[in-house]
């Protein structure tokens, strides 16, 4: 059974929201105050974090990169009243996996969780005998999410793996924005391929001599990125 | 064009202009000294007797006197005028905050009872979950609904408010009973700690005004004391009391307080204490902003004091009492 830690400072949401995934067959574990949950976090194994932003204590951003700077990947889905495109970016490059905005339907709740499971499910899967890949005396590791460049070993997140893994795996091909976001993010379709971008520039900073010039994750002008190993 | 500047770019750049004066203003006052000397000195050196050039010395000083009067007199009208231009944009700043502050409150304030309310829906309609767990719904529902009420609610009046529309029945009302009434409205509202109320409220207090605006400003009072509990229980002490031609309402409670700078902002609309990202409490910033302008559109006033954060705080809603209200109006 799957653990979800679930952050939600309002009483009668949290209750809800609890009753449908522990019907989903989920456990769930509620905590109401941000000061509580990195402490709750450590004494529990999660699979997943389901967390409003605005919480009283510390807020949901600031938890997600703590989380992330104490070396976890478990994918976190921001459940918010924020709706605008920046904010929904800062979600995301906070370390967040997905991003929900109240009010939504418990069914699309569901399918994002089911989503972010499926696509865990295909970053953890086998990469044709090796967890590493290796290009021009740099490495990236889909386990461990670590990589190494010129400027040394970097930690990476779940999606910047997920972004550099999608490219290597069609490596010489050009793939879109659009698809990036699809296979990364989910179905649902985000408001901007800015998000894509960013992602891009992390990881043109950690493998790229001159990430101005870039010459493994190259942009195709006007389609999306490809990436060339040689 | 627009230019937009910071509380701290304003401050930065006033300090600046302020140097910049100051340093011409010095520069001016050396520099006319100097003169003075250099004319003492030309005057002696062509042979003018010491009187003439004693009477010139007097004359070139009070001359520099009168100039760095002048000087000290546009300086500070300059620093004055710089003032009032830092201090205005420091207020337009803290205004954007709380405005947006608000904006964040009712965004959250607005979306989370509707995403609960559509949870519990399809809760309702969702065949793996337990009539046991569904009959928790509708009166989680009706919390929300609610809610949503009083929040759609205490907008629609602020903005009354502000448009000037808002019209005041001038009726006698028993503020003994209307406390009475917030207060088992209070009791039978859900909160997350037990509520304690001890009451001293003395019988027949009458004032006159609108009855629904006056039962508003003492809910949002009580509700307040409530809310802002310490976190194990709201303990309420609330008395009323007549006097002096006065009805006086005071509510103090064990709760987190406010700092003196709180204070001064409580009342103001939008104001909510601390940064919304990290709200610990529901709310809009409305309640007490339309508590004071209510009591104040009857005459009286509130004052909120609190000795700091964690010591709790007493709100006092004077009213003119019905007697000498009436005495004063027919003249």
């Amino acid at each position: 059974m799957r653990t979800v830690l679930l952050v939600e400072d309002d009483i009668n949401l949290a209750d809800g929201l609890t009753m449908n995934l522990e019907a989903e067959g989920y456990q769930v574990v509620t905590v109401s105050d941000g000061g509580q949950v990195l402490d709750v976090f450590r004494d529990g194994m999660f699979d997943l974090i389901l967390m409003d932003i605005m919480l009283p204590g510390v807020d949901g951003l600031t938890l997600c990169k703590r989380i992330r700077q104490e070396g976890h990947t478990l994918p976190i889905l921001f459940i918010t009243a924020k709706d605008s495109t920046d904010e929904k970016i800062e979600g995301l490059l906070a370390g967040g996996d997905d991003y929900i905005t109240k009010p939504f339907e418990v069914s699309e709740l569901l399918a994002r969780v089911q989503g972010i499971f499926r696509r865990q499910a295909w970053l953890g899967s086998e990469t044709g005998g090796t967890e590493r890949y290796e290009f021009d005396g740099r490495w990236i590791d889909y386990q461990t999410f670590e990589a190494e460049g010129p400027g040394g070993k970097f930690a990476l997140s779940r999606k910047e793996c997920m972004v550099a893994r999608y490219l290597i795996e069609r490596e010489g091909q050009v793939v879109s924005r659009d698809q990036l976001l699809d296979a990364v993010w989910g179905y649902h379709i985000y408001p901007t391929t800015r998000t894509v971008d960013n992602f891009i520039l992390k990881l043109r900073k950690i493998f790229e001599n001159d990430p101005k010039s870039p010459v493994f994750f190259k942009t195709i002008r006007g389609v999306g990125y490809s990436f060339r190993g040689e | 064009m627009r230019i937009r500047l910071s509380a701290r770019t304003a401050l930065g750049l006033f300090i600046a202009m302020t140097v910049v004066v100051v340093a011409l203003a010095a520069w001016w006052i050396v520099f006319m000294a100097q003169l003075t000397d250099e004319k003492v000195e030309m005057a002696e050196s062509l042979g003018a007797d010491d009187e003439y050039v004693e009477a010139m010395h007097q004359q070139e000083i009070r001359r520099q006197i009168m100039l760095g009067m002048e000087g000290v007199f546009f300086l500070l009208l300059f620093l004055f005028g710089a003032w009032l231009i830092y201090r205005s944009l420091v207020a337009d700043e803290e205004r954007k905050r709380q405005q947006q502050n608000f904006l964040m409150a009712v965004t959250h304030e607005l979306k989370t009872p509707l995403a609960s309310l559509n949870i519990y829906l399809d809760t309702l309609r969702s065949a793996k979950i337990s009539p046991e767990k569904k009959d928790k719904a509708l009166p989680r529902m009706k919390q929300d609904i609610l809610r949503l009420e009083k929040l759609v609610d205490d907008i629609l009046e602020a903005g009354r408010l502000d448009r000037q529309e808002y019209r005041l029945a001038n009726e006698p009302v028993s503020l003994s009973e209307l406390v009475t009434e917030c207060l088992n409205d209070l009791a039978n509202r859900p909160l997350d700690v037990p509520l304690q109320v001890n009451r001293d409220l003395v019988n027949g207090a009458m004032i006159t005004g609108d009855r629904r605006a006056i039962k508003r400003a003492v809910t949002a009072v009580l509700d307040n004391a409530a809310k802002y509990h310490d976190g194990k229980r709201a303990e309420l002490d609330v008395a009323l009391e007549v006097g002096d031609g006065r009805v006086v309402l005071t509510v103090t409670d064990g709760g987190i307080g406010f700092s003196r700078r709180d204070a001064e902002a409580i009342f103001d609309r939008f104001y909510r204490v601390g940064s919304e990202m990290t709200r610990k409490y529901a709310g809009s910033g409305l309640g007490l902003y339309l508590c004071r302008e209510i009591v104040r559109a009857h005459g009286g006033d509130v004052t909120a004091e609190s000795r700091g954060a964690g010591m709790g705080s007493t709100f006092t809603l004077t009213f003119v009492a019905r007697q000498k209200y009436e005495n004063s109006t027919t003249g």
